[in-house]
């Protein structure tokens, strides 16, 4: 059926900000077919019980808590960089929102590669395209220039493996230079629906009241959330093309998902030749 | 969020009709009233599930559902003079099954193909024509309400 792959994807899984799992509290987080539950100690670490004997590592990393998957059961082979901007006063914490797709969760990953939709899908017009594959990392530069999304638009989106992926993105607002991070994660619930949890920081304005910042991080929560119902809209009406007959003005598809594909498979079988060197399309 | 979240929804795919045991014929699949010029409805009463679009000539068209470049529903889509413009990435669909424009691209692919469905309209009725080995329509073919 529609070519599903076999498995969850291999890497690190967001399973929520740090500061919804507050000491002595037990969350049930919903992920990969099971219940998980999720608890903070009280010497402050987490402890995940699975249903069963599986033990999956945890990491803490830029507010985030995170489980490492792996069909295998090996042991993490990479570890997300830490990002200076999460642990710093200059900067807000993460304003978070979710929301449930219904579909698999490799749709949410083309959107790397996939120029041609930014116009038909979003209404947002870029100048500059760029894409890089490396290792367990793929990244899409974009610059823009708009009334809307902001004057000289820069930004920069780096997956550190199949589900975990921070944006770097500035812009002139009414000739301010505003700079702001996002957090776009998922876990697959099943093998046909994923949730997408995101996380937005900004800069802080030097002078800014605490409530205009959290305005100002909700404008953008909504902003982002405005987009990612522009996709579900489209991802929950259509069809996976394994293979799809792509143009002269589209990005590299093709290599994005063989990129993804070493996610699915055992480690053993991860073929060589993935990587792709930075280059505008 | 419930325990309901851990069932799988169903996702869609392009039914192959080639494995339908429909007999060749006409085979109605709308009212004419249910789509007006420049308008496309989802068939799915049907041995696969298409499009179909009045363009600004009054002439109903068809095709498969499913865009071929990356799989969106074609029905979501507008339709632009005659053809059928995709919400996805804005290809636009001749209804004879090629692609006509690429707004993006230099040149559209030679490969960039779908099927197309005959269809007709008849006292207030739309049918669309179905033969399992995509043998031409026969005019005073069967017709199956």
């Amino acid at each position: 059926m529609n070519d599903l792959p076999d498995r969850f994807p291999r890497g690190w899984f967001v399973l929520g900000h740090q500061r919804d799992f507050p000491i002595g509290e037990t969350n049930t987080i919903y992920g990969f077919d099971r219940k998980i539950q999720v608890q903070r100690l009280e010497d402050g670490s987490i402890k995940i019980d699975l249903g069963d004997t599986d033990e999956w590592p945890i990491l803490e990393i830029n507010q985030m808590v995170m489980v490492w998957h792996d069909a295998e059961k090996k042991e993490p082979d990479f570890l997300p960089k830490k990002i200076e901007e999460c642990y710093s006063d200059e900067w807000s914490d993460y304003g978070m929102a979710s929301f449930l797709v219904k579909n698999n969760c490799r749709e949410l990953i083309d959107n790397m590669a996939d120029k041609g939709h930014f116009g038909p899908v979003h209404q947002a017009p870029f100048e500059g395209f760029w894409n890089e594959a490396k290792d367990h990392t793929y990244t899409q530069e974009m610059t823009a220039d708009s009334p809307i999304l902001g004057r000289d638009l820069f930004s920069q989106a780096t997956y550190e493996g199949p589900a975990y992926m921070t944006t770097y993105m500035s812009a002139i607002h009414d000739g301010n230079k505003v700079e702001s991070r996002l957090a776009v994660t998922h876990i697959p619930l099943t093998l046909t629906s994923f949730q997408i949890n995101f996380g937005v920081m900004v800069k802080k304005v030097p002078g800014m009241s605490a409530e205009d910042e959290a305005a100002f991080i909700q404008g953008y929560v909504d902003a982002n959330n405005y987009a990612f119902g522009q996709d579900v809209a489209i991802w929950e009406n259509k069809i996976y093309i394994p293979d799809p007959v792509v143009c002269d003005g589209d990005g590299p598809l093709h290599k994005l998902r063989k990129w993804y594909g070493q996610f699915l498979v055992n480690r053993d079988d991860v073929p060589t030749g993935l990587d792709l060197a930075k280059r505008e399309f | 969020m419930t325990d309901q979240e851990l069932i799988a929804p169903e996702l869609p795919e392009q039914r192959d009709p080639s494995v339908s045991d429909l007999v060749s014929g006409w085979y109605k699949i709308a009212q004419s009233d249910q789509i007006s010029t420049k308008e496309a409805l989802q068939v799915d009463n049907f041995p696969t599930q298409i499009v179909v679009w009045r363009g600004e000539d009054s002439v109903l068209r068809g095709l498969d559902l499913y865009c071929k470049h990356m799989g969106a529903s074609l029905a979501c889509g507008e339709v632009e003079g005659n053809s059928i413009r995709c919400p996805f990435h804005a290809w636009r669909w001749a209804g004879e099954g090629h692609c006509d424009e690429i707004p993006y691209a230099k040149r559209i692919p030679p490969k960039a193909l779908t099927r197309a469905w005959e269809i007709d309209e008849m006292d207030g009725e739309i049918y669309a024509w179905f033969d399992k080995n995509a043998s031409p329509s026969d005019p005073n073919g069967q017709r199956f309400k």
